[in-house]
């Protein structure tokens, strides 16, 4: 009754889905929007569940001693954007978008930024020509490099013409083979889902 | 010789990471101007300035926000331009955000926008909206195509005359940084709608075979698109609309150079070790 | 002065939307030396402000519409459909039994009707895939010109020697197992395409912060030099940099 309850719901709704698709009229618009209200409302439930998994593991790690200072800093900022947003609203030109535009932006651009660093020294100690097919991958990627810079217009004429060549034609066939491995492959894991043979997100 | 050698093999990955800040930092200094020029459009990104070209005025443009802070270096320019193009076109703008960390940064990008002189006179409600956050997204597979569209954001204003179904939009575009547009694209089969995309560089490879197959029009590929975009927004109406994507195609430039030097290098290193070695 | 007055001084003011930004930069940036307690600090002020900004918006966005003004609604007046938002209502508060690890079950029931659902709506959607792409290729080779013509024809055989490298049902030896290198060398162009972009994608990351260090200079050029001297005392004082060799080091 813990699993088979469940999937059986899961059937009854996938059919249902699935002969959307073959039916035309099969959900009229009320129907269509009772899924979507009830998404909606599942959304509201995660928001919850969220703050809640937030509080719980910050309470554990002030409780515990476990890097306590740098948690009871995540609870100040949290209480401190939650007053902004209340006492001053939300809309632009307020302190809470100011902290939004001034603290948060920069700090997430700037998190995602050191990415340029890693794969510059990436590219200097792994990106080596130790096989044909690394070479392979090693010429592919100069000359896409080349051919993104104005420069390599400028160096040969013919540089963003091969790399718009390689990125329409080999690079296309092997991403078209990816994704048609993909498809398939979530065809299967969704056919599985529908049958209930596949029932690694329930639980025990 | 030997010593440079072994010097090379065990540089300090912060002296790279010196470098490769000063390859990126230097041209945007003041009195590096001179490097920075318009960069060729390619035929993907014509094809996005084509859609909104043969537009008419009145028409109606959906832009999915769906990036965050994060993407904001390559997709808040394209965002910047493409808005810009609208509103010289007098095209209905509807901007969904399917992010909430997109909510306030848009809104600052747009209030920026309409600030300026020449935009000055953009009105919300009647140019363009800001139709905010919805859970769940647009989706096109739960709202069908004729679901009342006004009813859906909650929004009132006089944009929405003429608009009462997805149907009645002329383009749909795709801002895809936090998240792919996955759904438009598969969707785009079903319900044939001319769906354009800007996308991270990272996304580029990915999104050509689509591209092939028609399921989507157009498409912007990370800054470079971006500064293609002002390219053609600036020639078509003989005015600068050259931004912050422009700007750093000069700092492109040189780090890609540099990287390309730091490949080169390596390999080299590498060789080199590798017949010392035996 | 209230409250307001007081809250747009501290945050609306010249000197915090201009130093904030840069200091928030560079804290951030004193990780690429080595990890320190100021980049430690940024990271968090980063995820208190950002978990703090998404619930108040989730509040205006997510639960005042879709939760609050809906139950005012049924209190004002019951229709009977009213019923099938309780029903989703009790069916997602289900979600909460996961912190249980007793009756962690009771969630499956959201989490099984979910999956099915996804699982309904997809499958025709990737069946349809699959022929679009597929009919895609079948098209005349010939474009007309040789450059064209070429990339049709490495695309439509350099796709089939994709697919044949993960064809598994029999070994790759013979013709399949040189379609099947084939195959290998068009995906590792398709690699080499990807992290071309990568690069580019990456690198236009660090330019925006770039940007605003260049629009600040006097602020970027202070912060640089009191984080400089901060991680000097740090590491000389408070904590010894061990010597680890470089190739043991992370990127």
């Amino acid at each position: 009754m813990k699993k088979e309850i469940p999937i059986l719901l899961g059937l009854i709704t996938g059919i249902l889905w699935y002969g959307e698709f073959f039916i035309a009229g099969m959900f009229q618009e009320n129907q269509k929007l009772f899924f979507a209200n009830g998404l909606k409302i599942a959304g509201v439930v995660g928001v919850a569940v969220g703050v809640y998994s937030v509080a719980r593991q910050n309470y554990y790690k002030i409780k515990y001693n476990n890097e306590r200072y740098y948690a009871v800093l995540r609870v100040t900022m949290i209480f401190l954007m939650i007053f902004l947003g209340v006492t001053s609203g939300t809309s632009s030109g307020t302190p809470f978008s100011s902290m939004f535009m001034n603290v948060y932006v920069p700090f997430q651009a700037t998190v995602f930024s050191l990415l340029a660093f890693y794969i510059a020294s990436a590219a200097y100690r792994s990106f080596k020509a130790k096989s044909i097919e690394s070479a392979v991958l090693l010429i592919a990627s100069i000359i896409v490099m080349l051919s993104k810079i104005p420069v390599g217009g400028e160096m040969w004429s013919q540089i963003p013409v091969i790399g718009e060549w390689i990125m329409d034609s080999p690079s296309s066939a092997g991403r078209r083979a990816i994704i048609f491995g993909g498809y398939l492959g979530s065809i299967t894991m969704m056919i599985r889902i529908f049958f209930g043979l596949e029932r690694s997100h329930l639980s025990e | 010789m030997n010593k440079i050698l072994e010097k090379l093999k065990k540089i300090d990955r912060r002296i790279i990471y010196l470098l490769v800040f000063l390859s990126i930092i230097i041209p945007l200094l003041p009195g590096f101007d001179f490097l920075i020029f318009p960069v060729p459009p390619t035929k993907e990104t014509k094809a996005i300035f084509n859609e909104v070209e043969s537009l008419n005025e009145g028409d109606a443009v959906f832009i999915d926000w769906m990036f965050d802070p994060s993407s904001k270096a390559e997709l808040l320019p394209m965002f910047e331009a493409f808005f810009k193009h609208c509103m010289k076109k007098k095209v209905k703008v509807f901007i969904y955000y399917a992010t909430i960390n997109g909510i306030n940064l848009g809104k600052e990008s747009v209030k920026k926008i309409t600030a300026s002189d020449e935009f000055s006179w953009c009105r919300e409600g009647v140019d363009y909206i800001n139709l905010e956050y919805i859970p769940i997204n647009a989706d096109i597979r739960i709202f069908n195509m004729d679901v009342d569209f006004k009813g859906t954001y909650k929004k009132e204003g006089k944009i929405f005359e003429g608009v009462e179904t997805i149907r009645d939009l002329k383009y749909i575009f795709g801002l895809s940084g936090s998240a792919y547009h996955m759904t438009f694209i598969d969707m785009q089969i079903r319900f044939n709608y001319k769906f354009g995309i800007a996308v991270t560089a990272v996304m580029g490879p990915d999104f050509v075979p689509y591209l092939q197959t028609g399921q989507i029009t157009g498409m912007s590929n990370g800054l470079r698109g971006a500064a293609e975009y002002e390219r053609l927004v600036s020639d078509k109406y003989e005015k600068s609309y050259y931004g912050t994507a422009t700007k750093g195609m000069s700092s492109l430039t040189f780090s890609h150079l540099v990287i390309f030097g730091f490949v080169i290098v390596g390999n080299i290193v590498y060789f080199l070790d590798k017949k010392k070695r035996g | 002065m209230d409250l307001k007055a007081i809250l747009d001084n501290i945050f609306l003011n010249d000197v915090f939307i201009t130093w904030v930004p840069v200091l928030a930069t560079i804290m951030i940036m004193s990780f690429l030396y080595r990890d320190n307690p100021l980049y430690k600090i940024g990271e968090n002020i980063f995820i208190g402000v950002s978990l703090g900004y998404g619930w108040i918006l989730s509040w205006e966005y997510i639960i005042k519409p879709f939760f609050i003004m809906p139950v005012n609604d049924m209190f004002v007046e019951f229709h009977f459909w009213d019923i099938t938002n309780i029903i989703w209502f009790l069916l997602a508060l289900t979600m909460f039994f996961r912190f249980s690890r007793k009756k962690a079950w009771v969630a499956n029931y959201y989490f099984a009707f979910l999956f099915g659902y996804m699982a309904g709506y997809y499958i025709p959607i990737a069946i349809q895939n699959i022929m679009m792409q597929s009919t895609s290729l079948m098209t005349d080779l010939n474009k007309g010109s040789f450059f064209d013509t070429t990339k049709w024809i490495v695309l439509v055989f350099g796709t089939f020697a994709s697919l044949m490298y993960f064809f598994f049902s029999k070994p790759h030896k013979g013709l399949l197992g040189k379609t099947a290198r084939v195959g290998i060398v068009i995906m590792m162009i398709f690699f080499g395409a990807a992290f071309g972009s990568t690069v580019m994608g990456r690198v236009s990351l660090f330019i925006d912060r770039a940007l605003l260090l260049v629009d600040f200079p006097v602020q970027s050029l202070v912060c640089t030099i009191a984080v400089i001297i901060y991680m000097i005392i740090y590491f000389k004082f408070f904590k010894k940099e061990e010597k680890i060799a470089d190739d043991e080091s992370f990127i």
